[in-house]
């Protein structure tokens, strides 16, 4: 009975809150199941649900949700063939590369119905486009650049293979199961929320959550960052100490 | 048991980390090498990015060497006068090398260099090795003909700046043991590896130092070295991983114990061999990945 209440408890609180924004003047409205994902010593990816409310007027009323990480400098390199080893040789960069993406949406043909309202809105994969800081090349060199960039993305699980599904449960609650990887960066990460109605944008809602670094591994980071100097000498400290230490006890016997 | 690691920002197998420590400390137990040769290719490959690999393995580094010289300290095998004047050396060295790091990170070549260059070194000491104490085993004791050290060339005894070192007895260019801690400071701070295995050849053929003093000269200069370079690291790239180095440093003590054991049942003409094998396999596969076609052409990296 307890459990359930610590479980139910929250989820109840978070309802309210969707209700109580909702009632101002939307129809769609959204919240993570957390605002914060802690990154802890033992930290091996995270699930994250976000939770909302959407008043469907029609059946033809449709949903999409992006997750977005924080936007970051990338380069992609290509190697080359010299003197018979692979160098690197070319490489692009790109000024806004989001960390972490993923989406979802109510039906998987959805992007189909709509495209400029997809690529207008960065859902889906195919319509990012990373702001590429290079120019005089043609535009299928750049094409396998940033197929590249996403394919690796794919790889390391910060970018998804697939749009997720949207749960639809009573009277237009609806809820997305989304996971972080271990690898996530810290930062803010924006949820977006967007009712499509016949091909059009009705309404969007925006939430988010922020990936922080606690505890054991956070003081590490921050001393490493905020105070190097006496960091590094921490580092040899503990070094010395190792290697004096491994010496006496190797000599015992 | 997955642990996250703070400054590489990306969580890995425990396990595997103190495999690879107890793996390399036993190494450095049978052998008396480093081992970083070893574990900066592994952390590599385990995917952590070869910044924060060499910066921790220089922390590393110090732990390994202080365990090392303390022995022959004791037995008074250290020539510090030597050692200083190699460390000057090595300063300069790790602070170029710190330099060219940074310039190699950012034109996205410093994958590149590392691979290279440890194909390079760990070949040709690695088949040096292997050929000499195969040579060795088979015609056991040969006339050693009867040549003139390689340290007596007319072109080491003309150079500038002769400093007398007492203990070792030489009357040398101070440039020597200055240019051979140069190498030391430039590997230790490019590849995070002591470079004992080049080093300790050079003090014998081209210092020509009593082999009894090389060894804990070698290890006394590291010591200052790789805490110097693990300092540029800290500070220039804040790339030196505490967690990571606790981890290794707790496997590298338990498997330099086992080591320190095993080394007594093995004869040493056999564990030479065997490191000799060890070195040229890894060096193997690192030339296999320089020069086989990539699966993928592509790579990504934050700016």
């Amino acid at each position: 009975m307890r459990r359930t209440l610590y479980f139910a408890a929250p989820l109840m609180i978070l309802c309210c809150a969707i209700i109580v924004r909702s009632a101002q003047a939307q129809n769609v409205s959204i919240e993570p199941s957390m605002d914060r994902i802690e990154i802890t010593t033992g930290f091996d990816g995270a699930d994250i649900s976000v939770f909302g409310v959407a008043e469907q007027k029609a059946e033809t009323m449709d949903l999409a949700l992006v997750i977005k990480g924080p936007a970051r400098r990338m380069v992609v390199r290509k190697k080359d063939e010299i003197l018979g080893a692979w160098v690197n040789r070319h490489s692009i960069d790109f000024a806004a590369v989001p960390a972490f993406y993923d989406y979802a949406l109510s039906r998987p043909d959805l992007t189909n119905d709509a495209p400029d309202v997809f690529n207008d809105k960065a859902i889906g994969l195919n319509t990012l486009d990373f702001e590429v800081d290079d120019e005089g090349r043609s535009a299928e060199y750049y094409a396998a650049f940033r197929e590249a960039l996403i394919r690796n993305k794919q790889g390391e699980g910060l970018f998804p293979l697939k749009a997720k599904d949207i749960t639809f449960m009573e009277k237009g609650f609806f809820k997305v199961a989304f996971h972080v990887p271990s690898n996530v960066p810290t930062g803010h990460y924006t949820i977006e929320a967007y009712l499509v109605d016949q091909g059009k944008v009705s309404t969007t809602d925006v939430s988010g959550f922020d990936v922080v670094q606690v505890g054991f591994s956070a003081k590490i980071f921050h001393f490493a960052h905020s105070r190097a100097l006496p960091y590094g000498l921490t580092a040899i400290a503990i070094a010395f100490l190792a290697g004096w230490g491994a010496f006496t006890f190797l000599r015992r016997d | 048991m997955q642990v996250y690691l703070p400054i590489a920002e990306m969580s890995v197998d425990a396990e595997t980390l103190i495999g690879l420590g107890v793996a390399v400390g036993f190494l450095s137990g049978v052998f008396g090498v480093g081992g970083g040769f070893l574990t900066t290719p592994f952390l590599i490959f385990m995917g952590l990015p070869p910044a924060v690999a060499v910066g921790t393995q220089a922390n590393q580094l110090v732990a390994t060497s202080i365990t090392g010289v303390l022995g022959h300290f004791r037995r008074g095998n250290v020539d510090f006068r030597m050692g200083s004047v190699m460390l000057a050396g090595g300063m300069i060295g790790a602070l170029i090398g710190i330099f060219i790091f940074k310039i190699l990170q950012y034109l996205g070549q410093i994958d590149v260099v590392i691979s290279l260059l440890y194909v390079m070194l760990l070949g040709m000491i690695g088949l040096m090795m292997l050929f000499e104490t195969i040579g060795g085993l088979i015609r056991r004791k040969e006339a050693h003909v009867d040549q003139k050290p390689f340290y007596e060339h007319p072109f080491f005894q003309k150079l500038p700046y002769k400093i007398r070192f007492t203990k070792s007895r030489l009357y040398i260019s101070a440039l020597l043991p200055l240019g051979v801690g140069f190498v030391g400071g430039l590997l230790i701070s490019i590849l995070g590896i002591g470079g004992g295995f080049l080093i300790v050849p050079a003090m014998i053929y081209i210092l020509g130092m009593p082999g009894l003093l090389v060894p804990g000269t070698s290890l006394f200069q590291i010591i200052f070295i790789s805490a110097f370079s693990c300092l540029l690291h800290a500070v220039a790239n804040q790339t030196v991983d505490l967690v990571l180095a606790i981890i290794l440093m707790t496997g590298g003590v338990i498997g330099a114990q086992a080591g320190v054991r095993a080394a007594r049942l093995i004869r040493g003409v056999y564990a030479r061999i065997v490191l000799a094998v060890l070195i040229v396999t890894v060096c193997f596969f690192l030339a296999a990945d320089l020069f086989l076609p990539p699966t993928d052409l592509y790579s990504t990296e934050v700016r």
